[in-house]
C-alpha cells in the first residue's frame, strides 16, 4: 500500500476525506475484499498509533473528536490497549531458566563532571533542532529527485525488457498478430525472478490475455488486481475465478486493451479459501512498451 | 463459525438464513464466515455514518436481502454489491425516520455526539477491567498457538524495535509486510470479536 493511500485511508476514517471519494470508499468498504481488509489493517494502525501516543496536531484533533465519537470505536481502542499490555507483559517475562542479568553500577557523577552533564543537558535541544532541519531539508530534496526517477523508470524498464529478451534469446515472442489479443505469461516477482515482461500490444487489440503461473494451486478461487506502478492506482480487478488444473496451474486473465496504455504495471493475486478468507498470493510485473 | 452468533430475525425464517448464507458463499462452504464478514462491514458502514443502532441496521440489512432472496428478486451480482444497496437504503431510511420523529431540533440524537478524548477517560470500574482482562487472557488462549505467538510477537515492541521486529517477523514466515499485517489484523479482528463476546457475556444478568 503506497503512503498517498494509507493517507486517504486515514483521511475516511477520520471523516476529512472530500464526499465524492468518502461515497466511492463506503462502497469499496463493503464490496471489495482487498479494500476491506486494507481498511482494517489501517484502521488497527491508526488505533494503535493513537494508543502509542503517535498521533499529533490536526490528525490526533480529528481522532477525537471524530472517531472517538462512537462507543464501538473507544471499545476498539481500549481493546488495543488491553492488547499492547499483554504483548508487552511477555516481553518484559523473563524468559525461563536464564541466569540472573549482570547489572552494572550506575555510573558516579563526581563534582567535578557535574558542570559538564549540565551543559550537555542544554546542548541537546539545539542539537536536536539542527538534525530536524536537516532531516526536513533533505526530504524536500528527495521528493525532487523521486519525481525524476519516476518518470525515467517506465522508459528503463521497457529497455531492460528488451534486453531480458535478447539476452534469453526470445526476441519477438509475444508479438501478436496485428488485431488478435496479446498473450502475455508472467510467473510470479520474488528475488530469484527479476525479470520484467515486456508486453507489446496491437493498437486494435480489443482485449489483452494474461496467465499467471502459479506454483502450486492451494485456493479454490483467486482474484487479481491490476495496478499501475508509478502510480499506485488500481485500475483493473478481475472477478474470482479458478485455476486451470493444468501443470503448472495458471490462473488465465483477459484484461480490456483499453487499460494498458503504456507504462509498468503488477498484478496483484489474491487466493480465497474454502473460509472466505483472502490471503495474498504473489506478485506480478510487467510494462506495456511505448512501440 | 467462532464467537459471533447469527442472528435471526424474528421474520427470518431458518430457511431464509440457510440460503442467505449459501448465496453469500458464492458456491464455498464458508461455514458462516462469509456472513459474518459481511455484517462486521456493514456494521463499520453504519457506525463510520454515525448510527448508534449500527448492530440493528446491518442485521436489518441483511434480513432484507433475505428476504428479497427468497422473493428471487435480486439482479444485482456479486452479493456484496447488493449488500451494499440496500445498506444505503436502509441508512437514508434511518435518517428520515429519525426526523420525521421530530428531532430535527437535536440532529444529534440519533447520531453519535462528539466525544473528546479529554472526556475519554475509561470510567469503568476495577471490576470491569478485570473481566476485560480475564477474558482477553481466554480468548487468548483460545487461539491456535502459532497465532497467539504471531500476534503478541507482532505488538510487542514500539517505535523502531517495532519495525525491525515484524520485518524480520515477515523474513521468517517468507511473505510481505503487507501480507503479514493482513494475516495479524485478521487474528487481531478474531480476538477481538471474542473478548467482545465475552465480556457481553459475562455482563448479561
Amino acid at each position: 500500500m503506497t503512503d498517498h493511500r494509507d493517507r486517504e485511508l486515514v483521511s475516511y476514517l477520520l471523516g476529512t476525506l472530500p464526499q465524492d471519494r468518502a461515497d466511492a470508499f463506503d462502497e469499496l468498504s463493503v464490496t471489495d475484499d482487498a479494500f476491506a481488509a486494507q481498511l482494517r489493517v489501517a484502521e488497527d494502525d491508526l488505533i494503535d498509533a493513537f494508543v502509542c501516543g503517535e498521533l499529533t496536531g490536526e490528525t490526533l484533533a480529528q481522532f477525537e473528536t471524530a472517531y472517538l465519537s462512537s462507543p464501538r470505536r473507544r471499545e476498539r481502542v481500549t481493546f488495543a490497549r488491553e492488547l499492547r499490555r499483554a504483548a508487552r507483559s511477555k516481553r518484559d517475562a523473563p524468559p525461563p531458566a536464564m541466569p540472573e542479568p549482570i547489572v552494572p553500577p550506575p555510573p558516579v557523577v563526581t563534582p567535578a563532571a557535574r558542570p559538564v552533564a549540565m551543559a550537555m543537558r542544554a546542548l541537546v535541544p539545539a542539537l536536536l533542532a539542527i538534525v530536524c532541519i536537516a532531516l526536513v531539508v533533505d526530504r524536500v530534496r528527495m521528493q525532487g529527485e523521486l519525481d525524476r526517477v519516476r518518470s525515467e523508470i517506465t522508459e528503463l524498464a521497457s529497455q531492460f525488457a528488451d534486453l531480458l529478451r535478447l539476452h534469453n534469446g526470445m526476441t519477438g515472442s509475444n508479438s501478436p498478430a496485428p488485431g488478435s489479443p496479446a498473450l502475455l505469461a508472467l510467473r510470479p516477482s520474488s528475488a530469484a525472478n527479476l525479470d520484467i515482461a515486456r508486453l507489446d500490444l496491437d493498437p486494435a487489440a480489443v482485449d489483452s490475455a494474461f496467465d499467471l503461473l502459479l506454483a502450486s494451486n492451494p485456493f479454490p478461487a483467486y482474484q487479481a488486481e491490476l495496478t499501475d506502478v508509478l502510480t499506485s492506482e488500481r485500475i483493473w480487478q478481475s472477478d474470482w475465478i479458478a485455476a486451470t488444473t493444468a501443470a503448472p496451474p495458471v490462473v488465465a486473465l483477459r484484461v480490456p486493451a483499453r487499460m494498458l496504455k503504456p507504462g509498468f504495471y503488477s498484478f496483484v493475486l489474491v487466493g480465497r479459501g474454502a473460509s472466505g478468507a483472502s490471503e495474498p498470493v504473489a506478485i506480478y510485473k510487467f510494462v506495456r512498451s511505448a512501440r | 463459525m467462532s464467537q459471533e452468533s447469527l442472528k435471526e430475525d424474528r421474520g427470518l425464517t431458518q430457511r431464509a438464513l440457510q440460503r442467505l448464507l449459501e448465496w453469500l458463499d458464492q458456491g464455498m462452504e464458508s461455514e458462516g464466515s462469509a456472513y459474518l464478514e459481511m455484517r462486521r462491514r456493514l456494521v463499520s458502514y453504519f457506525d463510520r455514518h454515525q448510527r448508534r443502532r449500527a448492530d440493528d441496521l446491518a442485521d436489518e440489512t441483511l434480513n432484507r436481502v433475505a428476504r428479497a432472496l427468497e422473493a428471487g428478486e435480486i439482479r444485482i451480482t456479486p452479493p456484496a454489491r447488493y449488500c451494499y444497496v440496500i445498506a444505503r437504503y436502509v441508512l437514508l431510511e434511518e435518517v428520515r425516520r429519525e426526523r420525521l420523529e421530530g428531532r430535527l431540533d437535536a440532529p444529534d440524537a440519533g447520531m453519535l455526539a462528539p466525544a473528546p478524548n479529554r472526556l475519554f477517560q475509561r470510567e469503568d470500574t476495577q471490576a470491569v477491567r478485570e473481566q476485560r482482562l480475564e477474558c482477553l487472557d481466554g480468548c487468548l488462549a483460545e487461539l491456535r498457538p502459532d497465532q497467539r505467538d504471531l500476534l503478541l510477537d507482532y505488538y510487542r515492541d514500539e517505535t523502531r524495535d517495532k519495525i525491525e521486529r515484524r520485518r524480520e517477523i515477515a523474513r521468517r514466515l517468507g511473505i510481505s509486510m503487507n501480507a503479514l499485517a493482513i494475516r495479524v489484523c485478521r487474528i487481531r479482528g478474531t480476538l477481538e470479536s471474542c473478548v467482545g463476546a465475552c465480556c457481553q457475556g459475562r455482563q448479561k444478568p
